[in-house]
Parts: structure tokens; C-alpha cells; sequence
């Protein structure tokens, strides 16, 4: 994992994951608990993307 | 002359093409006059030259508008429903080739890109009707996630039967594939594309299937409770996920850019742009003349109809492809493919249509009574 751009963005995804993974947990209402379990899937969907595995991701994104 | 014409055609063209926004217009304001025309009626034609401007006109109405919140909505995912409805519209242009290397992202897995990025949208309409705090709102949501979930299925089938014959998943290899074997995949796909048409609408949320915001039923489903711009994001996006799910269709079964040996003399996107909006004329067509079906019919549809289609089309190409890779991917060979895929699918539609108990209703030679056709005619209006 080389360049400014790609650290960048897996710093960005990795605090979007993070704190929608939280809302998850902390969220007393049903249907924003599951509205944050999606962002965390898009963020994870990001993390494959940088791993330069774009089916798994789409996959992912895809559910 | 010849280079104030080619300035001209370039100006136009680039209008057309470059902006989004002015895309959604020109769908906009086609639509309308379209529909208009098909309706026996005028549509826009006050606002400028042939009412042209009235699509900005409504942008302009709808930002000044109060964009009214109920009290007891969920405010936060009230607001960025619009949002996230808005995101994924403008993210699938990003890989549709537009010409040759004129493809923002070439990535290996485009289609895949597409059908992922396309299935974002339910979950922004899902997200306004539960946060509307609103029945009727809850209803369309539901209706709509319901929907999705039945038509995607399908769907994805029917573009496996491309995927398979192509051998990629890549759209710009589709083009490709399209542009070495010198056909197109509707013709060795027939019933792929009839079956992406439909469930493509019915994803869309077009009027034929748009139950989620049927007004005759639910008031306005998922919208109800939108005004203003929010309301109005909501509706042009709607026109910007037909214009994309229209590239998508000509880009895999029209052969994108390409036009058998045409694209060498016409920029290869202008080709691309006519396919495009000869597939979103099909969906203004259907939207214009067919009648709204019930949920439980579009279910049934979904589930008893397009799906075994869907499976017995994979049978055929993948049995196609086993016998074509055999020919050594002789050029010939898809021809009769083509061929016998167009005679099959017709049989296959008929017979399984004759098999569900779908009669074709010939066209009454003289007037029948109410009574005749199984209607019921209340008791003090007897003639």
C-alpha cells in the first residue's frame, strides 16, 4: 500500500467504517442501526477495492 | 460551411452529451412531449421555443418551494434519502464507454459495477417512506423494496445469458466482443433483452409497474410526504436511472459505440447517444400506452414467468457456448446461433405464456356486453 492517494483513502474508509460499525452498536432505533450495517458494508466494499479485488467488492456492495 | 455545420453538430452534440444535467432535460422535456403526443394532448410548449425551457422552469419552481418536514418524520434520514437517491445515478456513468477509451473507469468488472451501484436507489426510497412517518409512505417503501427483490433476480439472469455468450464481464469487452463478431447481442439474446427491458422498468419504477407510487392506490408511495427540491431530486433522478439503465442496455445488447465499420466515419459517441435514446423512447413507449398492473400480478410475473425464462435462456446459451467453443469460436456459428435464439425465444415466450394460462386476447370482432366479459354492473344503473 504506496502513494498519498491510497493511504488517504483507506484512512477515510477505515474512519467511515469505524464509526458506522459503532452506530451500529449504539443506535436505539431498529432501521438506523441497520442504515449504518449498510454504510459499513459500502466501507468494506472500499477496503476490497484497495486490495485491488473489484469482484469481491462488488459482491459486497452488492450484498 | 462545411466546418460552421461540423461546429454546429459538435455544439449541439456536446450539449447532449457532456452535462448530465442538460441530458436530464432533454429526457425531461422528451418525455413529456412525447407522452403528450401519445395521449392526444400538447404537453410543455409555452416556455420558450417549443416549451424547451420548461424543465428549468420546474427547477426553478420547485428550489423556491417550501420543503415542507411532517413532525414526527425521522428529519436526518428524511434528508439524505434525496441524497443517497441522487449518488448512485451520476456513479453508473462512470463506466459506460461512451466512445473508444472515452470510459471514465475501465475496470474489469463494470457490469457487476452497474448492478451493484443500480441496487442503491432501493435503499433510498426505503429510507424516505419509513422516514416520512407516514402509512401510505410505508407502504410504497415496502411495495418497492419487495419489488426490487423479486426483479432483480430475473435481471441478473438475463445478463448472465450475455455474460456467458460474451465471455466478459466487462462492458468495454462486450463492445468489443460486439464489434469482432459483428453482431449484436440482442440478436443472439433476444429474450435476454426483453427480459431486461421489463425487469429494468420495474426497477426503474416506471408507470406501467410503478406501484410504489401508484396515486390511484397509495397516494404517492415513497413521495408523499417530499416537497420542493427534495421531491423534485427524486424525479429527475428517476429519468437520470432510465437514461443510464438505457446506456447500459445499448451498450450490452447494441453493441455500444460501435455500427458495423460506421464508427470510423461518426464519433463513436454519438452513435452510443442515438442507441441510448432509442432504448429510453422504448421506456417512454411503454410508460405512455400500457396500464398499471396490480402488485400481486407484477409478483406473479416476476416469479411464474420472467424467472423460468430466464433459466431456460441460461440453458441455451450455455449449451451454445459449449458447442461454439468446440467450433474453435468460429465466426459463422453465432449467426445460426442468432437464428435459432430467435425462433427459440418466440416459442419459449408462447408456449410458457399457453402453459401459465396467459390466452391472447384477440381483438373482439363485434362489442361485447359488460356482463359478457365478466364485468358487474350495479343493479339501479341496469339499461
Amino acid at each position: 500500500m504506496d502513494g498519498f492517494g491510497v493511504s488517504f483513502a483507506f484512512w477515510v474508509l477505515a474512519a467511515i467504517t469505524l464509526v458506522a460499525a459503532g452506530g451500529v452498536m449504539v443506535s436505539r432505533n431498529l432501521l438506523h442501526a441497520v442504515l449504518f450495517l449498510i454504510l459499513t458494508f459500502v466501507g468494506v466494499a472500499g477496503f476490497f477495492v484497495l486490495l485491488s479485488a473489484d469482484f469481491i467488492a462488488m459482491a459486497a456492495d452488492a450484498k | 460551411m462545411v466546418y460552421v455545420l461540423a461546429a454546429l453538430i459538435g455544439f449541439v452534440a456536446s450539449f447532449l452529451l457532456f452535462v448530465l444535467p442538460s441530458q436530464l432535460i432533454v429526457g425531461v422535456y422528451g418525455e413529456r412531449r412525447i407522452i403528450g403526443r401519445m395521449q392526444s394532448r400538447l404537453g410543455p410548449n409555452r416556455v420558450g421555443p417549443f416549451g424547451l425551457l420548461q424543465p428549468i422552469a420546474d427547477a426553478i419552481k420547485l428550489i423556491q418551494k417550501e420543503a415542507l418536514t411532517p413532525t414526527q418524520a425521522d428529519r436526518v434520514v428524511m434528508y439524505i434519502a434525496p441524497i443517497i437517491f441522487v449518488m448512485p445515478a451520476v456513479l453508473l456513468w462512470a463506466v459506460i464507454p461512451f466512445g473508444e477509451n472515452m470510459v471514465i473507469a475501465d475496470i474489469p468488472v463494470s457490469l457487476m459495477f452497474f448492478l451493484a451501484v443500480s441496487a442503491l436507489p432501493v435503499i433510498a426510497t426505503f429510507m424516505a417512506g419509513w422516514s416520512s412517518n407516514n402509512k401510505y409512505s410505508l407502504f410504497g417503501a415496502m411495495r418497492i423494496v419487495s419489488m426490487a427483490i423479486s426483479y432483480e433476480s430475473p435481471l441478473v439472469l438475463a445478463l448472465l445469458g450475455a455474460v456467458v455468450m460474451s465471455g466478459t464481464i466487462s462492458l468495454s469487452g462486450m463492445v468489443a466482443w460486439a464489434d469482432e463478431y459483428t453482431i449484436w447481442m440482442v440478436f443472439v439474446q433476444p429474450l435476454a433483452l426483453v427480459i431486461y427491458f421489463i425487469c429494468a422498468s420495474a426497477e426503474l419504477n416506471r408507470t406501467p409497474v410503478d406501484i410504489a407510487e401508484a396515486e390511484s392506490e397509495i397516494v404517492a408511495g415513497y413521495l408523499t410526504e417530499y416537497s420542493g427540491m427534495k421531491w423534485g431530486l427524486f424525479y429527475g433522478m428517476d429519468i437520470g436511472y432510465a437514461l443510464a439503465a438505457s446506456a447500459f442496455a445499448a451498450t450490452v445488447f447494441l453493441g455500444g459505440w460501435t455500427l458495423f465499420g460506421l464508427e470510423n466515419w461518426v464519433p463513436g459517441w454519438m452513435i452510443f447517444i442515438g442507441k441510448t435514446h432509442l432504448f429510453y423512447f422504448l421506456f417512454i413507449w411503454t410508460r405512455g400506452t400500457l396500464p398499471r398492473l396490480r402488485a400481486d400480478q407484477l409478483m406473479a410475473f416476476a416469479w411464474k414467468f420472467l424467472l423460468p425464462l430466464g433459466v431456460f435462456n441460461l440453458l441455451i446459451v450455455s449449451t451454445e457456448r459449449m458447442l461454439w467453443a468446440e467450433q474453435d469460436y468460429a465466426k459463422g456459428l453465432i449467426y445460426v446461433f442468432a437464428l435459432v435464439n430467435i425462433v427459440l425465444s418466440v416459442g419459449l415466450v408462447y408456449a410458457w405464456a399457453r402453459f401459465n394460462g396467459y390466452r391472447p386476447e384477440r381483438t373482439p370482432t363485434r362489442p361485447r356486453l359488460v356482463k359478457q366479459a365478466g364485468g358487474y354492473i350495479p343493479v339501479g344503473e341496469r339499461p
